[in-house]
Order: C-alpha cells, then sequence, then structure tokens
C-alpha cells in the first residue's frame, strides 16, 4: 500500500480548520457535521437549501459548481448522492460527472485534503449500478491523490440512509429473506464518524480505499431482526425469495415509476455484498476501532460519543441534533 | 568510465540508451542483430520523403505501399515496412523456435528498431491502478513515462481518456479525424453518461507521430514516407550520429554469464558464425519478452520447463454503422488508429480491455470476400465501405490465455541459442473478459451507432498480439524467476532484463510506452544505485 504525503490539517494559531461537507442534509453528511464540530473544526454545509445568514453554501450535484464555496477549505468531505435517479444516464451524469467536477474544483482550490465517500457497494465485480458509479468516483478521486472511504451499513440513533430505511421495513408483515449470502459490514455512525475525523487529521492518508466497517458481516435477516426489535416490533416472518426475482419485480415498478422505499439497485447491493472490508488496517493505525454489530450501544440510550469514548447522551443522537442547529454559522467548537 | 552493453535495438533498447547516454561517464555499446530495409526500397522510401505528395511517382508508391500478407486463417495479415518483412524475417534470430498448434513463430525481430518498425504507434502509460500490480507506482513511472513521450513524441486529445491514461501535459494535437471518427465521437460526447455508466469509455488515439508534418496520404499502414511514425530506430539514429553510443550490428546474443562479478555476452556474427565475447561493466538485455526469456533460460540452463508469459491478447472486431459516411476511398485520412474504445470490466481502472478503431485503408478492400471486389459489386462495396469500422482489441494478460515457452538444449557448450517451444496454455475460447465487452460494445452501439459483428470476431492465435512478458517479473526480491526493480535475476547482479519479460502484468492498454519507459527507469535507478 502506499501513502501520498498530503500534510494533515494545519492551521495558523487561533484559525480552527475549516471543513466542507457536501450532502451535509443527508444522513451521513449530518452526522459528519457534528462529528468535526465536536472534534474542533469549523463546519461549512454545502447544501441544497442554505439557511439564510448561516455559513452554508450552496452546492448541487446537478451543476457542481461551488463558486468559491472550497475557498480556505482544508478538508472536503463528499458525501452527496442523489438516491432519487434511477435512470443509469441520469445517475451517471449527476453522480459520477458531478463529483468528477467537484474534485477538480477542490484541486482548484487547493483544498489540501478531500475525502470521498464511496460505499461497500463498491467493489470488484459489483454489478450494482449504485456500486458502479462509486467506482467511477474512486478512480476519479484516487487520479486526484484524494483519499476513498468505502463506509458499511451506517446504523445508529439517528437512523437514517439504508439502514433506516431497513427498520422502517420492519414494520411489514413479511419480510423478504434473500439466502444466505445475502449480509453486510456494519458500523455504528459514531466509528464511522471517528474514522473520518481521523482520516481528515492524518499526516497522510492512503491511495488504496479504506473500508469502515467491522469485518464480520451480519446476516440480512439477522439485520432486519435486530432493526425490528429495536423499534419494539415483534420478531418478522421472513419468507424465501430468490433476490433477483426481488431485483426483477422492483426493477418493472421502477419502469412503471411506481414510487417504491428501496430501489432495485440497492436490493443488488443487499443480495450481493462486497466480500471483505478492504483495507481496515488503515483505521487501525490511526487507532480507530469499528465495533461489532450490537444494538445496544446505538440506541439513544446508551450510545458513543463523536471521539469514540461512550458517553451517555453525547452519540449518535446528539450529533444528528447539532446538524440540527448548524445553519446559523459555520459551526465552531467550543 | 564505465562501459554498458545493450543488446537489441527495440524500444526497450531505446529507452536504455537513452538513460545510459544522459551519463557522461558511461561508455554504450549496442549490439544487435540489425537487419535492415532492402536498399532498393530504401532508395524509394528516399524519394517519396524527397518531394511533395503530388510528385510521388506511382512506381514507388506501388512498391513501398505493398499491403499486408495473408498469414493464416483467422489471424490478421502480416504488416509489410515500405513493402519489405525484414521485421519479421529470420536473419538467425529465429533459429530452432517452433511455433505448436498455429502459434506465431514470428515472435522475436531481428530488425534494426525490432518490432516498432510495424507497430501501430498508439501509445499510453499503463492506468494508476495497474500499477498496484508492480513494486514500483506511477508517480515512480511519470518522470521516465515524460521522457519516452518527449522522444516519441505524442499526438493525441485531451479527452476522456486522460482520466485514466495522463497526458503528462505532452501531447501534440491529430491530424482531423475521418468521417467515421468524428460521427461516432460525436454521438458518445452527446450520449456520453448513458455509454460511461456501461463501463465503455472513448477517446480519440494517441499515436507516436510527428502530426504536424501528416499529408495524410493514406500510407501510415505501409510505412509512412516521411518517417513520421516513431521507431526506435529513430532514437538509435540520431544517437549514433551525434557519436553517444557505438552501435554494432549482425551480432545475436547467444549466452550471458557473470564471471566474479564481470557480466558478460557470448555474441554470434549472424554472417560468418563467429563467436565472440563482449565483456561490460553492466549489461541491459533487451531482446523483447521472448528473445530475452529465451536467453535467459539457455543461460541459466534451465531446460525442458514450461514456462508462462502472460499475453493481452488480440482480437478482431469489425464493426458496423447503419448511417454511411462519405465513400473513404475518395477521401484522405491518416490511417493509424482513428479512436479508442476502453472499457473497464470491473470499474477499478485495472481490468481494461481496449479496442483501437481503424478507418478505411486498402487492406479492408483486400480483405473483403472475392464477389465483392469484382466490379460489378462496386455500389454494394462502397455502400458496405461507407459503414465498416475495424477495431483491434486486446485483453488483459491475466484475463486470457497464456503463452507457453520450453526451452530445450540445443547441444553442448553456450555458443548456440536454446530451441524453443511455443505455445497457448488454455483453450482458444474466447475470455469471460471479451464477452462482458462484446455484451458492452451491443449494449452501447445504439448511442454510437456502432455495432459489433459478433460472427466475425475472431481471437488471434498465441504470441500475436506481440504483448507479451511477464516471464520474469518485478518483485520485490529477486529469486531464480523474478526479478527486482532494477530487472535482476538472483544469478546475476550486473545483467538487467530491461524489456516486457520484467512486466509484472501485460495489461490490454498498449504498453510500447511502458517498455521504454520502464527500461529509462531500470538504467536511472541502477546508475544511480551503488554497484
Amino acid at each position: 500500500m502506499t501513502t501520498r504525503g498530503i500534510p494533515g490539517v494545519r492551521k495558523a494559531r487561533d484559525a480552527l480548520p475549516v471543513v466542507a461537507i457536501t450532502g451535509a442534509g443527508g444522513y451521513l453528511g449530518s452526522v459528519l457535521v457534528g462529528a468535526f464540530g465536536a472534534a474542533g473544526y469549523a463546519v461549512r454545509r454545502l447544501v441544497r437549501a442554505p439557511a439564510a445568514g448561516s455559513s452554508d453554501r450552496f452546492f448541487d450535484l446537478r451543476t457542481a459548481e461551488t463558486a468559491g464555496a472550497l475557498d480556505g477549505v482544508d478538508v472536503l468531505v463528499h458525501c452527496a448522492y442523489d438516491m432519487t435517479l434511477t435512470r443509469r444516464a441520469d445517475i451517471w451524469q449527476v453522480n459520477v460527472f458531478g463529483t468528477v467536477a467537484l474534485l477538480d474544483q477542490a484541486v482548484s482550490a487547493g483544498v489540501p485534503r478531500s475525502l470521498v465517500v464511496s460505499s461497500m457497494s463498491a467493489y470488484k465485480g459489483t454489478r450494482q449500478l449504485y456500486g458502479r458509479s462509486k467506482l467511477a468516483v474512486e478512480v476519479a478521486a484516487r487520479a486526484r491523490g484524494m483519499c476513498v472511504v468505502r463506509p458499511g451499513l451506517v446504523y445508529g440513533s439517528s437512523w437514517g440512509g439504508m439502514a433506516g430505511t431497513l427498520r422502517r421495513l420492519t414494520a411489514l408483515p413479511v419480510l423478504p429473506d434473500f439466502g444466505r449470502a445475502a449480509r453486510q459490514f456494519t458500523v455504528l455512525q459514531d466509528d464511522f464518524a471517528s474514522a473520518m475525523v481521523a482520516l481528515a487529521g492524518a499526516d497522510s492518508v492512503p491511495t488504496v480505499p479504506v473500508g469502515i466497517a467491522h469485518p464480520e458481516a451480519v446476516g440480512f435477516a439477522q439485520l432486519l431482526s435486530a432493526f425490528a426489535a429495536d423499534a419494539g416490533r415483534p420478531g418478522p416472518h421472513f419468507v424465501p425469495v430468490p433476490p433477483m426475482a426481488a431485483y426483477g419485480a422492483l426493477r418493472a415498478l421502477e419502469v412503471l415509476r411506481v414510487g417504491l422505499p428501496v430501489r432495485a439497485d440497492s436490493l443488488l447491493g443487499l443480495a450481493r455484498p462486497a466480500p471483505e472490508v478492504p483495507n481496515s488496517d488503515v483505521l487501525a493505525r490511526l487507532g480507530v476501532a469499528v465495533r461489532p454489530f450490537s444494538l445496544g450501544r446505538a440506541g439513544t440510550a446508551r450510545t458513543v460519543g463523536a471521539a469514540g469514548t461512550e458517553a451517555r447522551g453525547h452519540g449518535a443522537g446528539s450529533v444528528a441534533d447539532q446538524a440540527e442547529r448548524l445553519p446559523v454559522h459555520e459551526q465552531r467548537h467550543p | 568510465m564505465s562501459t554498458a552493453l545493450i543488446i537489441g535495438s527495440g524500444p526497450a533498447a531505446a529507452g536504455a540508451a537513452l538513460a545510459l547516454t544522459a551519463d557522461p561517464v558511461q561508455q554504450v555499446t549496442v549490439v544487435d542483430v540489425g537487419a535492415t530495409l532492402e536498399a532498393d526500397l530504401d532508395t524509394s522510401v528516399g524519394r517519396l520523403a524527397a518531394t511533395s505528395e503530388d510528385a510521388w511517382s506511382p512506381a514507388d508508391v506501388a512498391l513501398i505501399g505493398r499491403q499486408p500478407v495473408h498469414a493464416g486463417r483467422g489471424v490478421l495479415p502480416e504488416k509489410r515496412a515500405y513493402g519489405s518483412d525484414f521485421p519479421f524475417r529470420d536473419v538467425g534470430q529465429l533459429d530452432g523456435i517452433a511455433a505448436l498448434g498455429d502459434a506465431n513463430p514470428s515472435v522475436v525481430s531481428g530488425a534494426y528498431g525490432g518490432f516498432s518498425n510495424v507497430w501501430g504507434a498508439q501509445v499510453m502509460p499503463f492506468s494508476e491502478a495497474t500499477f498496484d500490480l508492480w513494486p514500483v507506482s506511477l508517480g515512480e513511472m511519470q518522470p521516465h513515462y515524460r521522457i519516452a513521450m518527449d522522444e516519441m513524441t505524442l499526438a493525441g486529445d485531451d479527452d476522456d481518456l486522460a482520466e485514466l491514461f495522463p497526458l503528462f501535459d505532452q501531447v501534440r494535437p491529430l491530424p482531423p479525424p475521418a468521417d467515421r471518427t468524428a460521427r461516432v465521437l460525436d454521438r458518445y460526447r452527446a450520449r456520453r453518461a448513458l455509454v460511461r455508466s456501461h463501463g465503455v469509455t472513448l477517446g480519440r488515439a494517441r499515436l507516436a507521430f510527428r502530426a504536424e508534418g501528416c499529408t495524410r496520404c493514406g500510407l501510415c499502414m505501409t510505412g509512412c514516407p516521411y518517417g513520421l511514425i516513431y521507431s526506435s530506430a529513430h532514437t538509435f539514429d540520431r544517437l549514433r550520429a551525434e557519436k553517444r553510443i557505438a552501435y554494432r550490428s549482425g551480432l545475436l546474443a547467444v549466452h550471458l554469464e557473470e564471471v566474479g562479478g564481470e557480466p558478460r555476452a557470448l555474441v554470434r556474427h549472424v554472417g560468418t558464425g563467429r563467436v565472440e565475447q563482449l565483456a561490460a561493466d553492466r549489461i541491459f538485455v533487451a531482446c523483447g519478452g521472448i528473445g530475452t526469456t529465451r536467453l535467459v533460460l539457455g543461460s541459466l540452463g534451465r531446460f525442458d520447463r514450461a514456462v508462462h508469459l502472460q499475453e493481452s491478447v488480440q482480437f478482431v472486431v469489425p464493426a458496423v454503422s447503419r448511417s454511411p459516411v462519405r465513400d473513404p476511398r475518395r477521401t484522405q485520412d491518416f490511417t493509424l488508429n482513428q479512436f479508442n474504445l476502453l472499457y473497464d470490466a470491473t470499474g477499478q481502472g485495472v481490468d481494461l480491455c481496449q479496442v483501437h478503431f481503424y478507418e478505411y485503408n486498402p487492406a479492408f478492400l483486400a480483405s473483403l470476400p472475392a464477389p465483392l471486389r469484382h466490379p460489378k459489386a462496386g455500389p454494394l462495396t462502397g455502400g458496405l465501405l461507407r459503414r465498416i469500422s475495424v477495431g483491434l482489441g486486446y485483453v488483459p494478460g491475466w484475463a486470457a490465455p497464456s503463452v507457453e515457452v520450453v526451452a530445450r538444449r540445443a547441444g553442448e557448450g553456450k555458443e548456440r541459442l536454446p530451441a524453443l517451444e511455443i505455445g497457448r496454455e488454455g483453450s482458444d475460447r474466447w475470455p469471460p473478459m471479451l464477452r462482458d465487452l462484446v455484451w458492452a460494445m451491443l449494449r452501447v452501439a445504439p448511442a454510437l451507432d456502432l455495432w459489433p459483428v459478433v460472427p466475425m470476431i475472431s481471437l488471434s492465435a498465441a504470441a500475436k498480439s506481440y504483448h507479451f512478458g511477464a516471464s520474469f517479473p518485478h518483485d520485490r526480491a529477486r529469486t531464480a524467476t523474478t526479478t527486482d526493480r532494477r530487472g535482476r535475476l538472483a544469478a546475476w547482479d550486473n545483467i538487467h532484463l530491461v524489456d516486457a519479460s520484467v512486466f509484472p502484468v501485460v495489461p490490454a492498454t498498449t504498453f510500447t510506452l511502458t517498455i521504454m519507459a520502464n527500461a529509462h527507469r531500470i538504467v536511472s535507478e541502477t546508475l544511480g544505485a551503488p554497484r
């Protein structure tokens, strides 16, 4: 594994390092907004709807125009991804070409460190369009000397993203069982945030994708059962379903423009996961531990803080709360 | 002063020579079989080069414009260089080489400039991800790529291909594209997101030629009369004229050894059979992937054991378009590769298949079925030529059958190269990655109006691509079968292998530029390191 000599964030005395976060209104982005704020960064949210009077700046992947929003930024964290798109050309146009344009602007603006959020769905051999688009983003990021991270299924008390969707689906009377091959690598949202903060401040970052997930995969049915229990629901009833049949059905409904809680493409990622967590040793060297799947630590009653230390009431829930308060100023940690 | 001996005159040798001659303390000698163009053809080329195209003698044009020669069923015809077969001719270097099945027996060139006399001139660096499979990074290669590109003179466009294959700011503009190429690339730009989402990227050719001098005479494929297409012979011509190297032709290296740390080469005079021993402080071996493998196996006495070389297997893919362009026989275009289609099988910038598309040249007409060449078939033939392109594609060496070579002892003593058997390990069926590529081409065909004629896709025979190597790959440590970063096997301290034999992998992107750059890197690192 090689590393690039990108220096860690070094600011003049009294100046806080500035992190710009795209997709800051989304699940992962809002988690990171809180974590970076807690770690002493001034946080600049790059969002489609900036709050008036805040330090938010407008950014939309569809146009990918930053218009000076990256000036003075020490760390760019790129989380934005438009999950509403289903046509492959649209996905590529917005999420891949938009990202490439953003990364070029980061280079032009002299941003010293960029962390590009990819996905564990991006792995050699994936047929998932989401995974393929993330791989394309990874190649572009790497060509620009940027750090790519592949988070696993991020879960925590904020319950957003795919984990949140799956948790909501446990309200259904019957759930699909895609077999033993369907499994996920998971990461608690606070561990994810800790890893990102550590990578932002590291003296050098690797040129290979860094997986942020516990190396022990969790079965899909086990995940859903745990999510149901966490939501206070009875154990779900599972029905064996061939993944490709389910994919075909969902895809047909998408073509018919029927609104769905899960995209057909996402189902591929659930049914055909990555074989392993790549380069997880990088995090170990940075002193970041990723804990195994357990909802006992994810709930709001007992969570883990952004710095990785256990703290009651100062974990994922409070991170999300901080995100809600952010639009007022570039957030500065006291 | 230090003495250095280079064996060979192909692109690897040129890369080594460039690095060595940059060091004023090096006395450089190049030994080479050194076959050259016949005198009468050379005279014709000289006459054409001295005049403008409108003053060319038709007899001279016919003489040097001889079309490729049929080389067997289902394989590409063998090219001619200025009407001559001298790059392929056996002047002793092919003695004892036996091709099994339909494998290509002409795997070692005895020509001055080697196979770069007949190459397609397509040049690209390897992708950054490809170097993950090497103990050398793209960053470490970059200065050497720059020097090689500067020597070759690169013409191309800064297009989507640059995302994976950096241009290093050294590109000059290409001549205007042929009609079909322009149309395909226009459609690609208009539907780029869709095409890219299928893993397909298009871009113009990247060519090692001095495009600014191109008159679009259409003779690229049989030899540019103005010598605009790079050959490593150009580098050696210059170094010889500047008296920076001593060049000795007519010599075939037959044995290597080190005695007390001093490297020695036994060379045989191809004219007389006399054997001579040459010694130097260092020897750089650049006989080509199979030529070097044979020389090393014989020198180290490794007989009767199969050695596998990766080959970026070649295939031919004809393509048709629904919308016609002007009759290409009545237009003037350069006839080298016009555009590239790149397919990223796994989306990581490493499992790449590449297809070089060629637009019309007279070989198209010659390869049509006889009825279509009949004058009465004129309208039909014209309609076809207005719609066809031909792609020459490559699959990465790690995703394709390998070339298997076995050295056999050819007698006692050191004065003979071993006999060599060449065959293909594995089946002749399409590699899975080629099937994936064809599917991808079919998916993007409506967007590009470029439809692969699937039944006519043909896989070339073993070793026919000329993109083979990795018999003694660079590795972290040098052993009996692997070389260190400086191309040294465990058996030798001062004999360096510098050609594709030391490539850890052979990707499908063209590899001549990397051969030259890597040879330059090996020599540069060697000169910068203590003995």
